[in-house]
Formats: structure tokens, sequence, C-alpha cells
């Protein structure tokens, strides 16, 4: 047993964690930010917390997350590839049966996600998640050899979802508005405009962030 | 002991074998799960912290920091993920080099 390997490391982690375990059970119950997203919850255009919270109130964190998405995509992409990596496994037949079943059911729940989630649980990125899950399944079972990837089109849909935030938020500006501030009783538009174009990016990104190498047009010394 | 108290204390067993693992495992690849187990950990006392009152809904605010780490961690283990393939494709190997020894590759 190579456990434990570093015995004063492993000593201060246990002191850190009795620590953290008395801190944490100190604290007493306090409601939060509850009653301040209650109060303004009707001027945001949905009606549940969480979604008011991530695109309304704290919709900027929400606009560098998207791009925190494309960032990492770049740096995935940025970097040379391991040519065995490209080799695309052969179709499965257990997983290929499991995907023609669970494929169009997955579609259509991320939707079902992307609607519901200005009333419960849900919006662009549990649909994207799933939608990114789709991907996943066809490159794992050997249905995505991705040659669509080479078009400007891929590109513009992987940027899409922090375009329409970007031009969304800064173009309140125009009418005279802070940044992000939706015009009076339109929020919910615009936000299931951010959302539909941030579901689509998202599921791509975390696709290609999953697939890991970049297509074969940006890749260098291969440019057509 | 109800719910939100349990999943707190599991948050910090989390967050102890996550930084323990991190610290300690010359392995790159076992850092960057220890990494995630860490931030699991993280997100799980967040939650639990968000309904520390037991008859009131639950601090949507909490709820909306743990999505946005969720798929920020995400990427960046995506990242961690390429440059390992990265080092183990340059170095053959799975271990930073240690101070002192030389840090070109061994091909």
């Amino acid at each position: 047993m190579k456990f434990p390997r570093n015995i004063p490391l492993l000593a201060l982690c246990l002191v850190f964690g009795g620590l953290l375990w008395q801190a944490l059970l100190q604290m007493p119950p306090h409601p939060g930010l509850l009653a301040s997203v209650d109060h303004r919850l009707e001027e945001s255009g949905v009606s549940h917390g969480v979604t008011a919270v991530l695109l309304n109130f704290r919709g900027y964190d929400t606009l560098f997350e998207i791009g925190v998405l494309l960032l990492a995509l770049i740096s995935v992409w940025s970097l040379p590839d391991d040519d065995a990596r490209e080799a695309t496994p052969p179709a499965g037949l257990v997983k290929t049966a499991y995907l023609r079943v669970m494929g169009p059911l997955m579609l259509v729940f991320a939707g079902y996600l992307l609607w519901i989630g200005s009333r419960a649980p849900g919006g662009a990125f549990q649909a994207g998640a799933v939608l990114a899950a789709v991907a996943v399944l066809m490159q794992v079972s050997g249905h995505s050899r991705g040659e669509k990837r080479d078009t400007v089109w891929f590109r513009c849909a992987l940027a899409a979802g922090f375009l329409v935030f970007t031009l969304v938020a800064f173009g309140c500006v125009l009418r005279g508005a802070a940044v992000l501030e939706y015009p009076a009783g339109k929020a919910g538009g615009w936000i299931l405009a951010i959302e539909s174009a941030g579901m689509v990016s998202i599921g791509l990104v975390l696709a290609e962030l999953f697939r890991g190498h970049a297509p074969a047009i940006l890749q260098p010394g291969r440019r057509k | 002991m109800n719910s939100a108290t349990l999943f707190l204390l599991t948050g910090g067993f989390l967050v102890v074998v996550g930084l323990y693992h991190l610290l300690g495992v010359p392995s790159v690849f076992r850092k960057i799960l220890a990494a995630n187990v860490l931030g699991a950990g993280i997100f799980m006392i967040l939650i639990a912290l968000a309904a520390r009152q037991p008859d009131v809904a639950p601090d949507p605010m909490p709820h909306t920091m743990v999505l946005t780490g969720i798929v920020v961690s995400v990427c960046a283990t995506a990242v961690a993920l390429k440059l390992i393939c990265r080092l183990h494709a340059i170095t053959g190997d799975d271990e930073l080099p240690e101070r002192g020894e030389p840090s070109d590759g061994k091909h």
C-alpha cells in the first residue's frame, strides 16, 4: 500500500480538515440573498431565482463564463496534436443502438431544459451540456469524424453564444441604459435569445473540448 | 444532523482528500483528478451553505456560483488534460521533473 505517501502532509491536511469542519458547523443560519432576489424577481423577465441571478442580476459573470469556454477551446486547439489520437474508434453495436434510441430523446430534452429554465431549474448551460453529451456519444461510438468542422459556419456557431450575449449586453448602452440593463418588460425575450445562442455554443464548445484536437483547416502545416 | 449538515461535512471531507492528493501525489494526471475532487467538495459546501435555514427556500446566490464554477472547472480540466497529453508526448512521462533534474525530455 503506498498510502500514506507523505505523512507530514497528511497530518497537515487532517488538521486543516478539522478546522474546516469546525468553521462550517459554527456558521449561523442565514437566508442569504433570497429576499433581495425575490423582491425584484418580477422585473427580471424569468420566474426562477437562479436563472434570474444567472442571466440578469449577475449576467456579467455569465457573459465571461461563456468567454472562458471559448478561451479554453482556443487553448486546447492551439496545442499540437498527437497523431495517434486522431483515429476514430470503430462504430460499436451497443453504442450505436444506444445512440439511435437516446440521441433524439436527448435532443428533445435539451430543448425542454432550455425552455423550462425560466420557471424551473434549467437554462442554457444545462441544455448545452445535454447537447454536448449527444456529441460525445457520437464521438465515442465512432459516428463523428469531424469533417464538418472545417467550415466557417462551425466557428461562427462556436462563437455565437458569446457574440449574441456581448451584443445584447453592450447594445443596451445604445438605448441610454447601463450595460446589461434589459428593456423593461421585454427582458424575458432577450434572455431567451441569449440562452438559445448560448445553448448551441456551449454544447459545441464542450463537445470540441472532449474531442481535443483542432479541425484540419486550423492545424499548422495543413492549411488548404 | 440534517441533510445540509451531512453535505457540509462530506464536502469538507472531499476537500481534504482532494487537497492531500493534489499536493502529495507525483503523477500529474492524478493531480488533475484530485483537483476535480477538491472542486466537487467546494461546490458541495457552497450548496449546503445555501440551505442553512430548514424551512425557507434555499439562497439562489451560491447555486449560481456553483453553476459558473462547474463550467469553469470543466474548462480548466480540459486544458490541463491537453497539457498532460503534450507532456506525455514530449517526455513519455507522467511526472514533472524534480528540482535539480534536467527538464528536457528523455524521448
